[in-house]
């Protein structure tokens, strides 16, 4: 490949001073990883997040327990020993329950964002690339998922879809993907006007190879920054929806579904409302420090300090 | 000014048209026959009482028909009865409408009395343990979801103050102060979010007024802290968080649902639950558009204040 082709951002390459020999032969996910890794609670995030992957991974093989499987003479336990995170009406061993939570967290949010991905990436990439009445049309219709409160519009979705977790992956990657297509949209723009796309096209590459293989590469950052966020903000999604019961039905232990069956018996069993929580908060959490520290590796414009 | 307000208002013919578009075709359209779904359950319906609700419906009517007699109405004022009481979808908005107004604006002033002083004293004092706690506080305060919260709110005055009323809902007529109180609780945890998000966004933009060289200016010809905090800082920092108040008064009208759900609270949120619990289309379709409608006005409402705050924006 000639000089010409090499699609790298430039204003990345730039931020390398020149001066400093060690920097000018590093790529931008380089630099970017080296930004990242000294941020500390950024690493902690990460940690987390593996954490999470992990057990939602590992499943019924490292739960102590069945998660579903009753055992009457240990209803109602208390934390301690035996159940770390105690028992519910029906002997169910809850941490096995929050730890196959887990994985229905992860599925459902790694599964939205990843569909949102799949329909925003091209809407935002041919949006941004024509411009036109192409982006008119595409972007007044994303505008209208932008019109509603975001519960709401993932409640109506549901609602009418039917509540199950399959629909309600399906109501979070829609709303998601408005916003990854304007995201996009506004990289594009901007990147397609740089010398390597003009050069891209002078020696007549195709459109859809110049956005693939010129055009795409350079607006993944922002992309990824924001998958994150929305990897934290479809754990609260899903748990709120399940919590009202139009996600995941009993038996699935789903936190927010545990959450909401907890409240009958709270006064006698806190436990059974406190850990749910704190399992949303431990991952919500992750996913938002991971995030805040690559948006400063990968976008440090903005930056929050 | 008034061209812009003039096109912003033009600008909302399309997005209240796909607005009314969506929430037509995701609850009359993609769930199938309404009346199948509605009658599911009862065994002695009539052909001829089908007939009838149909006909009410429109179902027999194609399908363009039935959104612009839809729309139609509801640009009237009428937005249908409920298929299960018979009363106006709009009466039971419009009583249950007060309560939702008076939790976004206790919730509001709450991110706004809270927020924004913590967030500037956080830049102010940056790095210090002050600026850390904040900023501690801060995180947590908005990754803790707001029904957990309310959920451990209500267990606590539960196990606690067995005898508090701080959770009970008096209507406002009754009794206006018994009314606010019951609400504080519940517009704080529908703030919570917003709140630590404001405080961090204040904070950020705060540290980046405090850089500039006019700042730099008004304490060197010798301006008290005060001053230049407040006239000079102050006024300059907050013009972005204007903006994501309005952005964030979605997610306070998502957490409506929410919160009224756990506190019990007769607002449209839990209409909108029930409606979905009990198949109340007409209700469900309503209360959602109602929603829909208000939310894109005061986004418009702020975009325009926006205009009016930064001068240097022209249109």
């Amino acid at each position: 490949m000639p000089p010409l082709f090499a699609a790298q951002e430039p204003a990345a390459a730039a931020a390398a001073p020149s001066g400093t020999s060690a920097d000018e032969t590093l790529s931008p996910t380089r630099l970017a990883w080296r930004s990242f890794r000294r941020r500390k609670l950024g690493l902690v995030g990460t940690a987390m997040v593996l954490l999470l992957v992990l057990v939602a991974i590992g499943g019924t093989l490292i739960t102590p327990y069945d998660p579903n499987g009753m055992n009457a003479s240990v209803s109602m336990h208390a934390p301690g020993l035996a159940h770390p995170a105690g028992t519910d009406r029906f002997g169910r061993d809850q941490l096995s329950r929050l730890m196959e939570g887990t994985r229905i967290s992860m599925l459902v949010s790694f599964g939205s964002v990843l569909l949102s991905l799949a329909m925003g990436l091209p809407l935002g990439l041919i949006a941004g690339y024509y411009g036109g009445l192409v982006s008119a049309v595409i972007m007044r219709t994303e505008d209208v998922v932008f019109a509603f409160p975001t519960i709401l519009l993932a409640l109506m979705i549901v609602a009418t879809l039917g509540p199950s977790l399959i629909n309600l992956v399906l109501a979070i990657a829609i709303i998601f993907q408005a916003n990854v297509a304007r995201v996009v949209r506004a990289s594009v723009m901007s990147v397609k006007e740089k010398e390597f796309v003009e050069a891209a096209r002078a020696v007549a590459a195709r459109d859809a190879v110049i956005m693939a293989r010129f055009i795409l590469p350079n607006v993944m950052s922002p992309v990824i920054v924001q998958a994150t966020f929305h990897l934290s903000l479809a754990i609260f999604i899903e748990a709120s929806l399940s919590f009202l019961g139009l996600g995941a039905q009993p038996p699935t232990p789903s936190w927010g579904l545990m959450l909401n069956e907890s409240r009958t018996f709270m006064e006698f069993a806190p436990w059974l409302t406190v850990f749910p929580g704190l399992a949303i908060i431990f991952a919500v959490l992750a996913f938002n420090l991971m995030g805040d520290a690559l948006r400063d590796a990968l976008d440090p414009r903005l930056s929050e300090r | 000014m008034l061209r812009y307000i003039l096109l912003r208002l033009l600008g909302l013919v399309p997005v209240l048209f796909g607005v009314s578009v969506l929430v037509f075709v995701a609850i009359w359209v993609i769930p199938g026959d309404i009346v199948d779904i509605m009658m599911g359950d009862e065994v002695a319906q009539s052909e001829k009482a089908m007939q009838r609700l149909r006909a009410q419906l429109n179902l027999d009517q194609p399908i363009w028909m039935r959104y612009l007699l839809w729309v139609g109405n509801a640009l009237r004022g009428d937005l249908g009865v409920s298929m299960i009481s018979g009363e106006p979808v709009l009466d039971q908005i419009l009583e249950r409408a007060p309560v939702n107004l008076q939790l976004v604006l206790i919730a509001m002033v709450f991110i706004i009395v809270i927020g924004i002083p913590l967030g500037t004293l956080a830049a102010y004092k940056q790095f210090t343990w002050v600026d850390n706690s904040i900023r501690v506080g801060a995180i947590f305060g908005y990754v803790i979801p707001n029904f957990w919260l309310a959920t451990i709110a209500v267990l606590i005055v539960s196990l606690y103050f067995p005898r508090a009323t701080v959770l009970d809902y008096v209507p406002f007529s009754k009794d206006p102060i018994a009314n606010i109180k019951g609400l504080l609780i519940p517009g704080f945890v529908l703030a919570l979010t917003t709140l630590s998000y404001i405080v961090r966004l204040t904070r950020s933009t705060v540290l980046d007024t405090l850089r500039l060289d006019y700042v730099r200016t008004a304490r060197a010809k010798g301006l008290g802290e005060r001053v230049v905090m407040s006239t000079h800082v102050l006024k300059n920092s907050l013009i972005p968080v204007v903006t994501v108040l309005g952005i964030q008064v979605g997610v306070l009208i998502g957490g409506l649902v929410l919160t009224e759900e756990v506190f019990m609270l007769p607002g449209i949120g839990r209409m909108i639950l029930l409606s979905i619990e009990a198949r109340d289309f007409m209700v469900l379709a309503g209360g959602v558009l109602f929603l829909g409608v208000v939310f894109v006005l005061v986004n418009l409402v702020i975009d325009i204040l926006y205009a009016f705050l930064d001068p240097r924006i022209t249109y």
